[in-house]
């Protein structure tokens, strides 16, 4: 297994744990609480910042020097790593776009938007970026290559 | 002109002496999961890398890639 591949199922686990994590604090508690409650929001923040931190200590160490001769990246990793990148930019996109759709919607009569939802949107950009570049890495070394060239 | 391109990369690593991915992959600059790629059939390579590995076996690129016309 390549190690980006193992990067990317690191990043599977570790982000979509805590956005699980992340997910069950936000129905227990609405984030009006939250953001009012300092243990919760210290909790919030350890919760993010861990996230961070585990993926970035795994990335350091994954990141092994080659043995001998070995080729650590080549261009079909470097396509993948497009592949990927292209689908994280229209994730985030998307969400952005999703999030402003709404709430224009939803708040258009009020005028204002709760500035708790921040964040949400927060919560959800960080994960979804994180996220859609770990799962388009894990799928595009098992597609072939000629449909990743359509992507 | 519609055709297929297919890789014999397999048949030339044993008749090289039973190469290894791994070692093909270093003596041509790519990954052995590349080499795993193209012989799966997974992966088109680039003419440079199509080249590198033809010229790891001494042999064209159309011999290790033939292009069969449909």
């Amino acid at each position: 297994m390549h190690r980006e591949q193992k990067r990317a199922i690191a990043g599977i686990i570790i982000f979509g744990g805590v956005l699980a994590a992340v997910t069950v604090m936000f129905i227990q508690y609405d984030p009006t609480t939250i953001m009012q409650n300092r243990p919760l929001e210290l909790t919030y923040v350890i919760l993010l910042a861990s996230s961070f931190i585990l993926y970035g200590l795994f990335y350091l160490l994954s990141g092994r020097k080659t043995e001998g001769e070995e080729i650590p990246f080549d261009e079909r990793d470097n396509l993948i790593a497009k592949f990927a990148l292209n689908v994280q930019l229209f994730s985030v996109i998307g969400v952005l776009s999703l999030w402003c759709i709404v709430l224009t919607r939803i708040y258009l009569e009020s005028g204002f938007v709760p500035v708790p939802l921040m964040y949400i949107m927060l919560n959800s950009i960080y994960f979804i970026n994180m996220l859609a570049r770990s799962i388009a890495i894990v799928h595009g070394y098992k597609m072939p290559i000629q449909d990743l060239g359509k992507c | 002109m519609k055709g297929k391109i297919n890789n014999r990369i397999r048949r030339f690593r044993f008749e090289n002496g039973e190469m290894t991915q791994q070692e093909l992959g270093n003596r041509a600059g790519c990954t052995r999961q590349t080499i795993i790629a193209l012989e799966s059939g997974k992966y088109m390579p680039s003419l440079m890398l199509a080249y590198q590995i033809a010229r790891v076996f001494s042999a064209s690129v159309e011999q290790v890639f033939p292009f069969e016309e449909s």
